[in-house]
């Protein structure tokens, strides 16, 4: 048998957790959208690409869209709902490759993106060299 | 069954059992993370499209795993201290912070190697990333918090008010790569099964078993010092300091 004090004290704790957990909850529910580290193309196009500021635009290559002139690259980003054509200057990290993820930040100019900043995004995957060229 | 219980954390009690386990735990965990380290970095074979830089999951997802679990022992330490006043589970508290703070360091450093040749950055004030760094600060704090007060009995109060209230950063780190859009990846093992090729998968439970004897080594020590720190000046401690 649990002593009454003590079973005050497991019933204060609960109500003690159970409201610091209400409170983050809601702090992280009015926070939900700013949270996210990148957009979608639905997003942006949701919103008539009124975007004026820096953001970050995230999802798949699209496959046979990547077109790269020296240092230029331009490639279509989706989310398999929308697509935006982004256009960069620059360095491609080493696990940029069509269907694989990728977020972009920079800003829009008219319909297209113009990153100044690529990151890889890889999937949770992990097989042996081998394995995949069978 | 309290009472059964009680008989084996009698301090001087667990003071000798931790001096018999210490040293033994410390090398199977050597060896073990020896014997995992040659195999995840010679044996296991190269990932399809991470290449080599994949082998540092092996470092990075047993001290994630731990960065949690420790935090979550804590916060039930701090709840039985506060509940029941046993003096043990106080002592386990205060022992287990510097552990989990290197775990978390461990993680936070192990990802940011990892990041920069996969995603192409340091550091990117991701979901996960940010949970997880904020899970630093909690440890930091609680170290700090440690040796602000004047009596012991406050101080192994407000930490354990302090671990429990923090709990709460746990569940946002795990379920961050689902609730929101972030660079990290989701979950490879889950309950429904491992995205990890069983080929390479293997060590990684092999690596989570040694780093838990080692943490388990240097946790016993944390105890035997804290423990010292208590009831040094008790005869019954004392005489097992001396032999």
């Amino acid at each position: 048998m649990i002593r009454k004090n003590r079973l005050n004290k497991i019933y204060l704790l609960g109500f003690f957790l159970i409201a610091t957990i209400s409170i983050v909850y809601f702090v992280l529910k009015a926070l939900d959208k700013n949270i996210d580290l990148y957009l979608t193309p639905t997003d942006v196009i949701e919103s008539n690409y009124e975007m004026n500021n820096q953001f970050k635009l995230g999802g798949m290559v699209k496959e046979g869209s990547v077109k790269k002139t020296d240092l230029e690259v331009e490639f279509i980003v989706t989310d398999f709902n929308e697509e935006i054509l982004i256009s960069y200057q620059g360095i491609l990290p080493n696990l940029f490759k069509e269907n694989s993820g990728v977020v972009a930040s920079g800003s829009l100019d008219g319909n297209i993106f113009k990153a100044k900043e690529i990151l890889a995004k890889h999937d949770e995957n992990y097989m042996p060299v081998k394995l995949e060229e069978k | 069954m309290y009472k059964y219980i009680a008989k084996y954390l009698l301090l001087p009690k667990v003071f000798r059992f931790f001096g018999v386990v210490v040293l033994p735990s410390l090398f199977t965990g050597l060896v073990g993370f020896f014997i995992c380290s040659y195999l995840a970095l010679f044996v296991l074979p190269a990932d399809a499209t991470q290449q080599e830089i994949y082998r540092i999951l092996f470092v990075h997802v047993p001290a994630a795993i731990f960065s949690e679990l420790i935090y979550i022992f804590m916060a039930c330490c701090g709840f039985i201290y506060l509940v029941w006043k046993t003096k043990i589970s106080a002592i386990m508290l205060r022992s287990a912070i510097s552990l989990g703070l290197v775990f978390t360091l461990i993680v936070l450093i192990s990802g940011a190697i990892w990041g920069k040749p996969t995603w192409g950055t340091y550091w990117v004030w991701d979901a996960r990333i940010t949970s997880t760094f904020i899970l630093l600060i909690q440890y930091i704090g609680l170290l700090a918090l440690r040796t602000s007060f004047n009596t012991m009995q406050t101080t192994d109060q407000i930490l354990s008010i302090v671990a429990i209230v923090g709990a709460i950063n746990i569940p946002i780190i795990k379920f961050s790569v689902n609730w929101w859009n972030t660079l990290h990846q989701n979950a490879s093992i889950t309950f429904s099964g491992s995205s990890i090729d069983a080929e390479m998968l293997y060590v990684l439970p092999l690596m989570l078993i040694s780093f838990g004897f080692i943490a388990f080594s240097i946790f016993g020590r944390n105890i035997q010092s804290e423990i010292i720190i208590r009831q040094g000046s008790s005869k019954k401690i004392g005489e097992l300091i001396n032999g």
